[in-house]
């Protein structure tokens, strides 16, 4: 019962939507931002890229697989989450979330990745015995024809998934945000860029990400990453995060121009209740130190960049975070009354704590580092040509 | 063929885990509406209080307190009424048995507050604690006798 | 190709469920059976309500978990507004601090589910566990709702919450709960827990057909909803309160 202040509904006491749920529009943005990455290079023939292309999308799959987790998690009857699936209430903004998550998943992310990787899956299917060599067996799904005409159709068929993708993408995300956005009683979420804001964010974390794996992953297998990627990653990161920051600007701008009723509880809730993760994590050490960074770095042009640009990175990610956090945990310690606040103390352990948080967070990286081994996204560097 | 087959999976999943009155009146389980109606009450059905205690009645009907209800003073008493060999008429939460003495029970309603209605009577209890209200008052008609 | 024939199929069996739903939907606007109407200036505060509704409904005894609640507005002579509402009182009021000669007016204000004929819990439900029946009372179905929360979020006035493990309902831990306005007492004519004990009247119980009291406390001045800004359309009519209250 600590940590109140002044009146909140009884009801109110407890928050509903607890750290997992930061953590669910964190990973579909990661997704949705990797994704937009690959179609970047697809889409708009960003060449430098090339490097981080497949890895881009091997990362979006590992993170989609984990994507339901934290919701399933979160479920007081995570039996009847099917339910979803089956009964969808055309009114509500979360029942789209199991066919626009299969639809992704299967239409697009899936056989992107089954096509753009075809050719290779054929040759290793011949090149490998044993286990390995049945996996890529089952993975030709039958179709064993590499002929210059079937790679011809396999890139074009690549080429269109990745124009729907990319709308799926973005609705993936944007829907994410509209959760949250359409919630009228809170004024906290309640506006119609939320999720533009949303969007804009995951792709600037999903820039950060593949940025990070991909210099990581690099060290990892002992090669120096390519300069050239790296750094038109890093522009680009920089690029949406103006974007981002402006939208946020924009928001906030209008809520404090506007000041309807209870602009003095936003106000505190902003300089006070989330002073941490608000202003010093999201905006300041997640936001504009990363941007610093990344703009001084394009000047002075270090011998150091790859290293800063990570660094840039990891800030990014931390900040995108806190911007979640914010979102999800602020907007429920801000009570519906108007005139105080509610409080949250993650737990450590137990359900809906920061372990199970943090587990949630790693499994992504496992999945990755298994999709990596059956599928070297590194061959592109050679063995494509576009 | 792996979508066609999953499509029909999911739809023939659908027909088997659907709960069988979901969407015959709008967007829910229809069964569930009989069921919430069907729920046990425990307070105040027809109770019949005055089939037996007929002196109360008889205060009660003329006196103030003519409009409130007996669950307000006594509680819930579902069982006393059903059975009031086997049951006694104490309610743990809604009943003066449920307070330390007559005086906090009578406060409970008639306690001086600033935020209660100028017209309502209310109390500043002048004689000590120990005091019973019903030393002068019959609550079943507190003013009249 | 065979994917694009799935993909037309699953566009058509969308649009085809889509309509499906539309259909449904529409059905389910009949009139109103009942009104909640709260006069706060008979209401003392004592907090009957609040007990015989946990004891009526299996509400869990713990003072975070209500489904109805009375809450003390007090506004003092220097303009600030004072609310308070201890263990949602249960356990009635005490004065406490406040003086009385700094205080301008105050008064109890006994909450609810306003059963919204526009419900923005059952709008955001994604799966149909909590709905308006046909008489226009919103019910959660406890053996559907799979607990996601969403509702709660929804409901301006906090009218809800998740049915904790301590409870004695074991089959309705983990769901979303609320004031069903006695669902089970209602529909048997009986009147709500609340308004059976309350002892002033302030809460009273309207059956809309041939409901004696219905003319009057329409042709009553400054009846007010709660937050009528969002659309919600609430059913519980109240008077005497400020336009502070929320």
């Amino acid at each position: 019962m600590s940590g109140f202040e002044g009146f909140i509904y009884p009801n109110e006491a407890e928050i509903y939507w607890s750290v997992l749920i930061a953590v669910y529009p964190y990973i579909t943005g990661l997704v949705a931002g990797a994704f937009i990455v690959a179609s970047l290079l697809r889409v708009f023939n960003v060449a430098k890229l090339k490097p981080v292309y497949r890895l881009s999308l091997l990362t979006a799959l590992a993170f989609l697989l984990t994507a339901p987790l934290p919701l399933i998690a979160h479920l007081s009857h995570p039996e009847r989450a099917f339910e979803i699936m089956f009964t969808p209430h055309s009114s509500s903004a979360m029942a789209g979330f199991g066919f626009i998550y299969a639809w992704y998943l299967l239409v697009v992310l899936l056989l992107e990745i089954y096509y753009d990787y075809r050719k290779d899956i054929v040759e290793w299917a011949s090149k490998f015995k044993s286990v390995k060599g049945t996996i890529y067996r089952v993975l030709t799904l039958g179709d064993r024809d590499i002929s210059d005409q079937a790679v011809k159709k396999d890139e074009k068929v690549v080429f269109w998934i990745t124009v729907i993708g990319l709308p799926s993408a973005a609705f993936l995300h944007g829907y994410v945000g509209f959760i949250f956005g359409s919630v009228k009683a809170n004024p906290w979420w309640s506006s119609p860029l939320t999720p533009i804001i949303f969007l804009f964010s995951a792709m600037v974390s999903g820039i950060a990400l593949v940025l990070m794996i991909y210099v990581f992953g690099s060290k990892l297998r002992r090669q120096k990453p390519d300069v050239a990627c790296v750094s038109t990653l890093a522009s680009y990161l920089l690029y949406s995060y103006i974007l981002d920051l402006s939208l946020e600007f924009v928001e906030f701008t209008h809520i404090f121009y506007a000041a309807e009723e209870g602009i003095e509880l936003i106000a505190k809730l902003m300089m006070d209740k989330l002073f941490l993760t608000f202003v010093v994590i999201q905006i300041i050490v997640g936001a504009l130190l990363p941007i610093i960074l990344i703009v001084l770095t394009k000047l002075i042009k270090p011998k150091v960049q790859i290293l800063l640009y990570t660094l840039a990175s990891i800030l990014t990610l931390i900040g995108v975070f806190a911007m979640r956090w914010n979102v999800v945990i602020g907007g429920q310690i801000l009570s519906k009354t108007l005139r105080g606040f509610s409080n949250y103390s993650m737990p450590l352990f137990g359900p809906e704590s920061l372990v199970l948080a943090l587990a949630i967070l790693a499994l992504p990286f496992l999945i990755l580092y298994v999709l990596v081994w059956v599928l070297p996204p590194w061959a592109a560097e050679k063995a494509e040509t576009f | 063929m792996l979508y066609f087959a999953g499509v029909i999976i999911f739809f023939a999943l659908r027909v088997v885990l659907v709960p069988p009155t979901f969407g015959e009146i709008g967007w829910y389980r229809a069964e569930s509406v009989g069921e919430i109606a069907g729920l046990q009450t425990k307070i105040g059905e027809e109770f019949r209080c005055f089939d037996c205690h007929i002196t109360e009645y008889a205060e009660w009907s003329v006196g103030e307190h003519r409009n409130v209800s007996c669950e307000s003073c006594h509680g819930l008493l579902k069982l006393h009424a059903e059975n009031p060999e086997k049951y006694k008429g104490y309610d743990e939460f809604l009943s003066p048995e449920a307070f330390n003495s007559t005086i906090d029970f009578c406060l409970s309603c008639h306690g001086e507050s600033i935020s209660k209605p100028e017209h309502f009577p209310q109390i500043s209890v002048k004689h000590s604690k120990s005091w019973d209200c019903l030393n002068c008052h019959n609550p079943h008609n507190p003013v009249g006798s | 190709m065979k994917r694009r024939r799935f993909l037309l199929s699953v566009l058509g069996l969308g649009f085809a469920a889509a309509g499906l739903q539309l259909k449904v939907s529409s059905v389910s606007a009949a009139s109103p059976k009942f009104l909640f109407f709260v006069d706060v200036t008979k209401c003392i505060g004592c907090g009957r309500c609040v007990v015989a509704c946990k004891i009526e409904n299996d509400v869990p005894m713990e003072p975070i978990f209500f489904r109805t609640w009375v809450e003390r507005y007090t506004w003092l002579r220097d303009g600030e507004i004072k609310v308070v509402s201890p263990n949602g009182g249960f356990n009635g009021f005490e004065d406490g601090s406040i003086e009385a000669i700094e205080v301008e007016k105050s008064y109890f204000v006994p909450k609810l589910c306003n059963q919204c004929d526009e419900p923005p819990c059952v709008q955001v439900c994604p799966v149909g566990a909590t709905y308006k029946t046909e008489d226009g009372v919103v019910l959660v179905d406890e053996k559907y709702c799979l607990g996601c929360r969403y509702c709660i979020q929804a409901c301006p006035y906090g009218a809800r919450y998740i049915y904790p493990s301590s409870g004695p309902r074991k089959s309705r831990v983990g769901t979303a709960d609320k004031c069903t306005w006695c669902y089970h007492r209602i529909t048997k004519g009986l009147e709500p827990a609340c308004v059976k004990v309350c002892p002033t009247g302030a809460r009273q119980f309207v059956f809309v057909s041939g409901d004696q009291r219905l003319r009057r406390i329409k042709g009553l001045k400054g009846l007010k909803t709660l937050k009528p800004e969002m659309g919600t359309k609430p059913k519980v009519l109240y008077f005497g309160i400020d336009s502070e209250v929320r």
